[in-house]
């Protein structure tokens, strides 16, 4: 009894001690499961029915500011993209920190890289 | 011996009268009138073929008209327009002072945006334009502001309110004053100061400045300072709106289409997608109340669907 104990605490002391390697890839995997990118997506369409075009586009910043921290800037314009709402990439232009981010908007058209290009320049 | 004093008699002669040629530099006061007044016609069919009779004494209208896809001959795609537009000013540069103002504001854009804007990029290869750097183009313009040019007057001093009054009391007819006429008139109306003053600018150069044709649509639309005729201002406006970054004209044309006026298609969607276009481009507040007004009635779904219309209506 006394031994099983031991084992689970020993268990414990070294899943806590190789966290910093488990971690980073158990997010990573979460990250790229189609899962995940479901949550995302579902939470940028969600957007598009908000009543009015200011709260949609408070709603698209959050979810692309999400979208991009879990998946990455050119993952949050695809997805943007595949909602089809010129909000969400006026929205995606706003998060904008640099002209790295107008690159993934343009491949997506005029109107997201134009949006892109104007938000960077007023900033 | 008389034979061989000939060649250097003509050589004499030639440089005598190229001198005289660059000596009185076009354009003249007389030609700017006759073609701001076929433009503020509408009569741009007839002011190209003027400009195309004595092109070095229009190369800036040419060009100006070029550059805003005014038809018939402009034709052009944005960055096609822009790119033809800059090479047309600059042919004539050395003998229309005009042109060599219209010429450096041209290049300035295309240096500016030519790694950037792709339209421009594609519309480069083959194209015959001086090559100069930006501070080049730079000291060029304010050589000619210093000289007076009218073009570089208002290029250099856009929201210099005493500057472009100057340029529209002294030189109504250049294309320097036509647009400075169209800049105080956008001004006014930005400022939600749309009385006589703003029509009276309006009505300067309503075929010319696209600012200047925006403000007169609005005023035509409600009967501000003009008699009230729907067909005209929307008309005006479909023609502007797409042309340039006028909020009246936007905000017109958004009327247009949620009234059913003039004929127009009755269309709150398209409506709602020009507003929403136009708040970015104005900051007066009649975008925001109308949008505000138009999201009480249009489903989620329809603002998308007017969104989408105006992201791929709009350069």
């Amino acid at each position: 009894m006394r031994r099983t104990a031991s084992r689970r605490l020993l268990l414990l002391l070294l899943a806590v001690l190789l966290a910093p390697f488990w971690v980073p890839l158990a997010r990573r995997f979460y990250q790229e499961s189609p899962l995940s990118e479901g949550r995302l997506r579902s939470a940028l369409t969600a957007c598009a029915q908000k009543p009015t075009s200011e709260a949609a586009f408070l709603c698209y910043r959050e979810a692309v500011r999400e979208a991009a921290r879990a998946k990455g800037a050119r993952w949050a314009a695809g997805a943007c993209a595949r909602v089809g709402d010129p909000l969400c990439f006026e929205a995606f232009a706003q998060e904008a920190p640099n002209d790295t981010w107008c690159a993934y908007a343009r491949e997506h058209g005029w109107f997201p890289y134009k949006a892109c290009l104007v938000a960077t320049c007023r900033k | 011996m008389k034979k061989a004093y000939l060649p250097y008699l003509l050589v004499l002669a030639a440089s005598v009268l190229g001198s005289s040629a660059s000596a009185q530099p076009y354009p003249l006061e007389a030609d700017d009138r006759r073609f701001a007044e076929l433009a503020n016609e509408g009569r741009y069919a007839e002011a190209y073929a003027l400009a195309e009779s004595a092109p070095e004494r229009f190369a800036h209208w040419y060009a100006y008209l070029l550059f805003h896809t005014v038809p018939p001959k402009g034709t052009y795609s944005v960055g096609e327009a822009t790119v033809r537009a800059a090479e047309h000013a600059c042919r004539y540069r050395e003998v229309n002072l005009e042109a060599a103002a219209y010429c450096y504001r041209t290049l300035a854009l295309i240096l500016r945006w030519k790694d950037q804007d792709p339209r421009i990029a594609q519309a480069l290869p083959g194209a015959k334009l001086p090559s100069l750097s930006p501070s080049e183009v730079d000291q060029g313009l304010q050589a000619l502001a210093e000289k007076g040019v009218s073009l570089a007057v208002y290029y250099r001093n856009p929201s210099k309110t005493e500057v472009l009054e100057g340029l529209v009391r002294e030189r109504p007819y250049s294309l320097g004053g036509q647009l400075a006429a169209g800049a105080l008139a956008n001004h006014l109306w930005e400022r939600g100061n749309r009385g006589g003053e703003m029509v009276r600018y309006a009505l300067l150069a309503p075929g010319v400045s696209s600012w200047a044709g925006g403000v007169l649509s609005w005023a035509e639309y409600f009967g501000q300072g003009v008699k009230q005729n729907r067909e005209a201002a929307c008309s005006r406006a479909a023609f502007w709106a797409p042309r340039s970054a006028s909020g009246p004209a936007l905000l017109t044309l958004a009327l247009c289409y949620w009234e059913g006026a003039a004929g127009f298609p009755k269309d709150p969607i398209e409506a709602y997608g020009i507003l929403w276009y136009g708040k970015d481009v104005s900051g007066a507040p009649d975008f925001r109340t109308y949008l505000a007004q138009l999201e009480k009635v249009l489903r989620p779904e329809q603002q998308m669907e007017g969104r989408r219309r105006a992201a791929n209506r709009f350069p």
